[in-house]
C-alpha cells in the first residue's frame, strides 16, 4: 500500500467512526516508517476535517462528530509516544475550558476538536476551571485566544470576570476572549466585552480563522 | 409602545378576574375567560426567592411547597407543581449528583457505562433518590393550593434520562456504538418513567415532560425517531390509557422532530426561544396547544421589565390565535437571579395584551 493509499485508509477510518480501522492503518503506516505528524496531519485531521464539513452540512450530528473523534483520538494516542520532539513552530494557540462552577463540556470538547483540525494547539484545561487558570495558561503558553464555554447562566459571569481580572492585570489586547454555550449570546459577549461569540462549533473556528487573518494583516501594516 | 413605556408610571394593568384554576376550566370547556394562561416556568432557581439554598430545596419537601407557594401567592401564575428535575429520575437508578446552594444540580458520575447496561435497576419511586421527596411535596402543594390553581409534576424524558444515566456523550456514541444496548436501557427507564407517572395519576395532578437532550441541537430527527420517540410515547400512551393528557418541552431546536411530535399524542408543546412561535401554530397548532417562549436569560433575566413586556406582546400576537390553544411564558426554565419585577411583567403582559381573546 503506497503512503496516499494508507493517509486515506486513515481518514476514511475516522469518517466512518472505526476506531479499529484508525489504530490499525495508524500502525501500518508507523512499521512503514512514516512520521508520526505527518499521519496525524494527512491522515487523522484529514479525516476529521471532513467530519466537521459533514457536520455543517447537517448530515452529521453530534453522535457522529464524537465517535469520530473518539476514533481519531484512539490514533493519536498510538502515535504520540512516535512524535519527535516538537520545533518552534508559529502555530495558533487556544487556551479552552469550562468555566468555574460547571461539568457541561461537550460543546466545549467539539471546538477543541474542530480547532485541532484546523491545526491550533490547543491547551485543553477541562471543566470547572478556576478564572484565573485561564489566564496564567495563557500568558504560560503565549495563547492567542482563550476560549471560555458553558451550558449555565449561574456560571456566565465567570466568562465576564475573565474579561475584568485580563484587564486588571494589564493583559486585555493580549489575547482574543471567544464565548460559547447554550445560555450565550451575542449581546452578552457585547456586554461584558469579549471579543467574539458563536453558536457553534464549526462558526467558532471560521471567525477564530478570520481574527487571526486580520491580526496578519494589521501586524504587517505596522512593519510597513 | 406607548402603552409599555408606561408600565410602572401610571399603566393601569386589569386585575385578574378569575383563579387560575377557574380560567383553566372554562378553557376546557371552550368558554371565554378573563386573560390568556401564563406559567412562569420556575422550580429550583427560584428557591433564592423564599431565602432558601437551592441544595436545601432539592432535598425538602417542606421547603419544595413553600416555594410553591410564594410564587403562586406573589404572581398568580397559571400552574404550579414539581418537576422530578432533570437529574431526578437517574438519581434513583444510581447516578451520583453533585449539589450545591448557589447552582442547579449537576451529573458527577453516571450510574452506567456503555458495558454496564445490564445492570439497570428498576427503581422503587417510594424509597429511591429524592423521588420520594418530591412526591411527598406534590400531595402538600396539591393539598395547599389544588382548588385555587391547577397543580402538575413534570417527568424528565426518557431519552434524557439515559444521558443522566450514562453521561450525555456516552448516550451518543452509544447510539452509533451499541444500538441495542441503548434500546434496552430505554426499556427500563421507560418503566421507571410509567412507575412514577403512576403516583401523579394516582394524585390527579397534571403531567408534563422536559426533554432537553432530545434537542436537534444534539441528534438528528433520524436519532430522535429511533432513540427518543418510541420510549417517549411508551409513556404518553400509559397516561392516555388512564385517560389523562400531557405536555413536553424541549429545550433547544426540535424543528426536525415537529412531524413526530404531531403522532405522539400529547396536548401541549412548549418550545425553546430558538424555534418560532408562528411556525409551530401552523403544524403543531391543529393537533396541541402551543406554549412558549419568551427568551430566559437575554430577556427575562438580563433585561427590564419593559423588555419583558414587550417580548412577550409579541408572542401573545403570535401565538393566541393558535387553535388548540396558548400558554404565555418563557422559552425554558427563569434562571437563578431572574428579578421579580420581570416574573410580575410576564403575567402583566397577559393581563395587559392577552384580554378578551
Amino acid at each position: 500500500m503506497d503512503t496516499k493509499e494508507l493517509y486515506e485508509k486513515i481518514a476514511e477510518g475516522v469518517v466512518e467512526m472505526e476506531e479499529d480501522t484508525v489504530v490499525e492503518y495508524c500502525q501500518k503506516a508507523l512499521d512503514e516508517g512514516l512520521d508520526a505528524a505527518d499521519i496525524i496531519r494527512e491522515g487523522l485531521i484529514k479525516g476529521m476535517d471532513e467530519v466537521s464539513r459533514l457536520y455543517e452540512t447537517g448530515e452529521y450530528f453530534l453522535p457522529e462528530v464524537l465517535t469520530a473523534s473518539y476514533a481519531l483520538n484512539e490514533g493519536v494516542n498510538l502515535l504520540k509516544p512516535h512524535l519527535k520532539k516538537e520545533v518552534a513552530t508559529t502555530l495558533v494557540k487556544v487556551v479552552i475550558g469550562v468555566v468555574e462552577g460547571d461539568t457541561h463540556d461537550i460543546g466545549k470538547n467539539l471546538v477543541k476538536i474542530m480547532c485541532e483540525s484546523a491545526g491550533f494547539e490547543v491547551y485543553d484545561m477541562g471543566r470547572d476551571v478556576p478564572i484565573d487558570d485561564f489566564i496564567d495558561k495563557a500568558v504560560e503558553v503565549d495563547a492567542d485566544f482563550i476560549c471560555l464555554s458553558t451550558l449555565m447562566t449561574t456560571t456566565m459571569q465567570g466568562m465576564k470576570d475573565v474579561v475584568e481580572h485580563l484587564k486588571e492585570r494589564g493583559l486585555r489586547d493580549r489575547f482574543k476572549v471567544m464565548i460559547g454555550g447554550g445560555p450565550v449570546s451575542q449581546k452578552f459577549c457585547d456586554e461584558i466585552g469579549a471579543d467574539g461569540y458563536s453558536a457553534d462549533a464549526a462558526s467558532c473556528v471560521r471567525k477564530m480563522k478570520e481574527m487571526m487573518a486580520e491580526k496578519a494583516w494589521n501586524s504587517r501594516n505596522q512593519k510597513r | 409602545m406607548k402603552y409599555i413605556r408606561d408600565y410602572g408610571n401610571g399603566l393601569k394593568v386589569p386585575e385578574d378576574e378569575l383563579t387560575p384554576f377557574e380560567r383553566n376550566r372554562l378553557i376546557s370547556e371552550g368558554k371565554s375567560v378573563d386573560r390568556i394562561q401564563c406559567c412562569l416556568d420556575t422550580g429550583e432557581t427560584m428557591a433564592p426567592l423564599i431565602g432558601c439554598g437551592i441544595k436545601e430545596y432539592y432535598h425538602s419537601a417542606e421547603k419544595m411547597c413553600e416555594l410553591e407557594e410564594y410564587i403562586y401567592n406573589t404572581f398568580k401564575s397559571d400552574g404550579v407543581g414539581l418537576s422530578t428535575t432533570l437529574r431526578g429520575m437517574a438519581e434513583a437508578m444510581g447516578s451520583e449528583i453533585k449539589y450545591t446552594d448557589t447552582n442547579v444540580a449537576q451529573l458527577k458520575t453516571p450510574a452506567l457505562t456503555l458495558k454496564t447496561i445490564d445492570n439497570a435497576k428498576i427503581v422503587d419511586v417510594e424509597k429511591d433518590g429524592r423521588l420520594p421527596i418530591i412526591l411527598k411535596g406534590l400531595r402538600m402543594v396539591k393539598d395547599r393550593l389544588g382548588d385555587k390553581v391547577p397543580v402538575s409534576g413534570t417527568v424528565t424524558g426518557p431519552f434524557t434520562v439515559a444521558a443522566m444515566v450514562l453521561g450525555t456523550e456516552w448516550l451518543l456514541m452509544g447510539m452509533l456504538k451499541c444500538p441495542d444496548k441503548i434500546k434496552q436501557l430505554m426499556d427500563v427507564i421507560v418503566e421507571n418513567n410509567n412507575k412514577y407517572i403512576e403516583k401523579l395519576i394516582d394524585m390527579e395532578v397534571g403531567i408534563g415532560f422536559a426533554d432537553p437532550v432530545s434537542s436537534t441541537t444534539l441528534i438528528s430527527p433520524e436519532q430522535y425517531h429511533e432513540f427518543s420517540y418510541p420510549y417517549f410515547k411508551k409513556n404518553v400512551d400509559f397516561i392516555k390509557a388512564h385517560g389523562r393528557g400531557c405536555g413536553l418541552h424541549i429545550c433547544g431546536t426540535s424543528r426536525g422532530l415537529w412531524e413526530d411530535l404531531k403522532t405522539t399524542g400529547i396536548g401541549l408543546f412548549g418550545l425553546d426561544n430558538v424555534e418560532s412561535i408562528k411556525e409551530a401554530k401552523e403544524v403543531l397548532g391543529p393537533v396541541m396547544a402551543i406554549q412558549g417562549n419568551v427568551p430566559p436569560v437575554d430577556i427575562v433575566k438580563d433585561g427590564t421589565p419593559m423588555e419583558v413586556l414587550e417580548s412577550a406582546k409579541k408572542c401573545i400576537e403570535d401565538g393566541h390565535d393558535c387553535k388548540c390553544g396558548y400558554v404565555l411564558t418563557t422559552g425554558c426554565q427563569m434562571p437563578i437571579g431572574t428579578p421579580e419585577a420581570n416574573m410580575h411583567a410576564m403575567m402583566d403582559a397577559a393581563r395587559l395584551f392577552g384580554r378578551n381573546m
